[in-house]
């Protein structure tokens, strides 16, 4: 019984282990087979360009030969490879080419939709890709969205990436309440960063986004908020309204805090004033962080307060922002003589290492 | 009397039956999951199925420091140049008697300053503090006073900056695009709290700005049987465990945390020589009795490489050390079977740990000395049984193989006939003489060992030369 057993497994392996083997070679056959093929595809396009550049059309067969080819995945990677090398060159005639091939995309987008989640994932990151001022068909997009049923997220994000790269925030907005709704969780940094990625106009896609927002998932809120800080100053208003909200998330909250670092507005003085004694420490931490922005006798009083603060994040960010303002009597301040022995570390290292008054 | 031991050594010898059979089985599951995923993972990168990203999270690199004067220099100055956005280093020095403060001030603009360092878990103090601003990255250094491995690790989490934190030895190198892996399952999973890297034997390689520019497996046998050990572990079982996250083990020389979770769970013990197994024990045990989702993943795209022991004396020392801190951190956690016997990690990983690998090598050197005791009086099937070893042997080999050429393919790297003739030859080596050669080590490895309970394992280090031994 034990010698079948083992028996059996030892076959098993010995199959994984011819597996292995084969797939070894299959892949330097198959990195050759690519190698060709780039070659191939690059000597095509080239061709193409200089029809392009010549008459300002590509030959019609040579869309119908795609057409065809790039229903094969191998075929596709070659083919994003070859672009990829040509890309680097003359950027018009190649943006003219990419333009023509609008047909052959809408093709394909249909044809993968049978394939597997990985190789769909493909198709939407080539679309990524090249997509940017040359492929706005919203049925390229719409068809792409359908590919989130069940998606993993490498698939998830590679979609979303694509509809980045198209004019209609309608749709973007749809993706994010598909992820809400199915209660799929895409990191914050990778929605803000992706839609930072954006290239048509970015305010109407705040627009749409942020009326949609209370709809959304956190993680993607957060993304949206940060979006907006790096792009846009006109949401001061909505956000100091959110901020004087009591019922706000905590992350939300320290999130539209930092907005008004970077965007500055006097109506949030006296909150960021308030908030610097919060009961939560993030949301003091983050206050003495921004009250650096917003230099005033009442915010030199509320930083020197906060280096006494229980938290050592608040009197380290406290001492940041004092000398953030490069108060000139610091020296006669409390901050070099703190009132608290302990406390004292944190703004004589500021002062004297990272450009206070020694400096 | 003959018939009473002659039923004792049956006894014995269907137990040692059944314990190879239980470990063949795990084996086999290992390598066949490998196989799955490691095929998955590199189909996953050329489709693109990754998340590539411009702006990470950023990362504190930490790396405890104890005589380390031979290599530091050159690895601090590798890791320099990582692709990767956002990062700092800190090196602590954990009261190195040689040169490694002096090689480190030598060979970097640093200086002393008075940072103040948060102290939210305990460590020994700081003797003094240098930063330095190199290639757009912060490295900071810190003398402090003897306190072992996990006190460093707790002095450079108190002192970093960044909200996740990657543990390194001093003797590693890091693969250029190796904090970009390591985090991608942060992303992919918010639960994640913890990841680890795939370490390799840097014997084998030249790198050149971070990059594999050339694999050989070196000639020494003590070197070359660890790549073939390594890989078995770190292509196979581990892979397995990440499949329900119960892998205990993040190697202490590359793995990535999420640096509140960690402060939460009170950071590294002091007291432990397996400080890795045992913060990952204790992170399991925290997130299970607070209830909380979390998941600890393993990522085999984020490679480092690391110092082998070329020695007999030197890999004997720190089996035994990882030993002592195995037993450590299993006998620590005795809930993770009592209380979450139901869960995964509890009654697969916990267990396997136990039954395979603290106490494998005593059941396998016990099972051999029995055999060998019933051959010797002609009591057992002489046949069946050295038949029966040799399929268990055959079988070794087959999955270190398997696992070697798995990586071979997942890592694209390129090896000739010599290498392929030196892989068959240190895999059949490591399979019959060295696997058990270990045991025995292992066996031993209680012997005297209150006395080193948290001094740093000190093995001979070569320094990298473009991959060549200086």
């Amino acid at each position: 019984m034990y010698m079948i057993i083992i028996i059996v497994y030892f076959i098993i392996c010995l199959l994984i282990l011819f597996y292995t083997i084969s797939y070894i070679f299959y892949q330097s056959y198959y990195d050759f087979r690519e190698a060709h093929h780039i070659r191939k595809f690059t000597s095509m396009i080239s061709d193409q360009h200089r029809l392009v550049r010549d008459s300002g059309y590509i030959d019609r067969n040579h869309r119908n030969l795609l057409s065809k080819r790039l229903k094969k995945t191998n075929q596709l990677i070659a083919f994003e490879k070859a672009l990829n090398q040509l890309e680097k060159g003359d950027t018009t005639t190649n943006t003219l080419y990419l333009k023509q091939l609008e047909p052959v995309i809408l093709e394909l987008v249909i044809h993968y939709r049978f394939h597997d989640q990985m190789i769909r994932a493909y198709l939407a990151y080539f679309i990524a890709t090249y997509a940017k001022d040359n492929w706005r068909d919203p049925f390229i997009f719409r068809t792409l969205f359908s590919y989130m049923d069940d998606a993993t997220i490498y698939l998830r994000q590679n979609v979303l990436l694509a509809m980045y790269q198209q004019p209609d925030p309608k749709l973007i907005s749809k993706a994010f309440h598909y992820l809400t709704e199915n209660n799929l969780f895409h990191h914050a940094k990778l929605i803000q960063d992706g839609l930072l990625k954006y290239p048509y106009d970015y305010e109407t896609l705040i627009d749409t986004l942020w009326k949609e927002s209370k709809t959304f998932h956190l993680s993607i809120v957060l993304g949206l908020i940060g979006f907006i800080t790096y792009r846009s100053d006109r949401y001061k208003d909505t956000f100091y309204r959110m901020l004087q909200e009591k019922q706000v998330d905590l992350e939300i909250k320290t999130r539209l805090m930092r907005y008004f670092k970077k965007h500055h507005d006097v109506r949030v003085e006296p909150l960021l004033v308030s908030m610097a004694s919060d009961i939560n420490p993030p949301i003091r931490i983050v206050a003495v962080n921004v009250l650096s922005e917003y230099p005033s006798e009442k915010v030199i009083a509320t930083l020197n307060e906060a280096l006494t603060d229980d938290d050592w994040y608040v009197r380290r960010n406290a001492s940041q922002s004092l000398l953030a303002m490069n108060v000139s009597n610091l020296d006669d301040s409390d901050v070099l003589v703190s009132r608290v022995n302990d406390l004292e570390e944190v703004p004589h290292y500021h002062l004297s290492v990272e450009g206070g008054v020694n400096r | 009397m003959n018939l009473l031991i002659e039923r004792l050594m049956e006894i014995i010898a269907l137990f040692f039956v059944g314990y190879m059979i239980m470990y063949t089985t795990f084996l086999f599951f290992s390598v066949l999951f490998g196989a799955i995923r490691t095929y998955e993972k590199d189909r996953m990168m050329r489709l693109s199925n990754e998340i590539k990203h411009d702006y990470y999270m950023p990362i504190s690199i930490l790396m405890p420091a104890f005589n380390e004067e031979v290599t530091i220099v050159e690895n601090v100055r590798r890791l320099l140049h990582l692709d990767y956005n956002l990062y700092e280093v800190i090196i602590i020095d954990d009261g190195s008697t040689d040169e490694t403060i002096e090689r480190l001030m030598e060979a970097f603009p640093f200086q002393s300053t008075s940072s103040p360092i948060h102290r939210r878990l305990p460590c020994e103090e700081e003797e003094a503090i240098y930063e330095a601003m190199m290639n757009n990255v912060n490295l900071t250094l810190i003398r402090k006073a003897r306190g072992g491995k996990g006190d460093a690790l707790n002095m450079g989490i108190n002192a970093s900056q960044y909200p996740y934190f990657v543990t390194l030895d001093a003797d590693s190198l890091l693969q250029s695009n190796a904090l970009e892996k390591i985090i991608q399952p942060v992303f992919a999973d918010e639960q994640v709290i913890a990841v680890g890297g795939m370490v390799q034997v840097s014997q084998c390689v030249e790198l050149k700005a971070g990059y594999v520019r050339k694999y050989r497996i070196p000639w020494q046998p003590i070197v070359g049987m660890q790549v073939m050990e390594y890989d078995r572990s770190f292509l196979a079982s581990r892979i397995l465990l990440d499949q329900f996250s119960g892998n205990l083990i993040i190697s202490g020389a590359f793995g990535l945390y999420k640096k509140d979770i960690v402060i939460a769970a009170g950071g590294y013990k002091t007291d432990t020589i397996g400080e890795d197994m045992e913060l990952v024990m204790r992170l399991h045990s925290f997130m299970l009795n607070s209830k909380g989702s979390y998941k600890i993943r393993y990522q085999p795209e984020a490679v480092c490489w690391s110092q082998a022991p070329e020695t007999l004396r030197d890999i004997v020392k720190q089996r035994r050390r990882w030993h002592i801190g195995l037993f450590q951190s299993l006998i620590g956690y005795p809930e993770m079977l009592l209380r979450f016997r139901y869960k995964p990690v509890g009654f697969i990983s916990y267990l396997y740990y136990w039954v395979f690998e603290l106490l494998g090598p005593f059941i396998e050197v016990f099972g051999i000395f029995t055999i060998l005791l019933s051959l010797q009086f002609n009591i057992l099937n002489v046949p069946f049984m050295i038949n029966l070893f040799l399929i268990y042997i055959g079988y070794g080999i087959l999955l270190s193989l398997t696992a070697f050429f798995q990586r071979v393919y997942f890592q694209g790297i390129k090896l000739n006939i010599i290498d392929m003739i030196k892989a068959i030859l240190f895999v059949v080596l490591e399979n019959t003489i060295f696997r058990y050669f270990l045991s025995f080590v292992r066996v031993t490895s209680f012997i005297g060992y209150k006395k080193k309970r948290n001094s740093w394992g000190s093995i001979k280090r070569w320094k990298h030369n473009n991959g060549s031994r200086a």
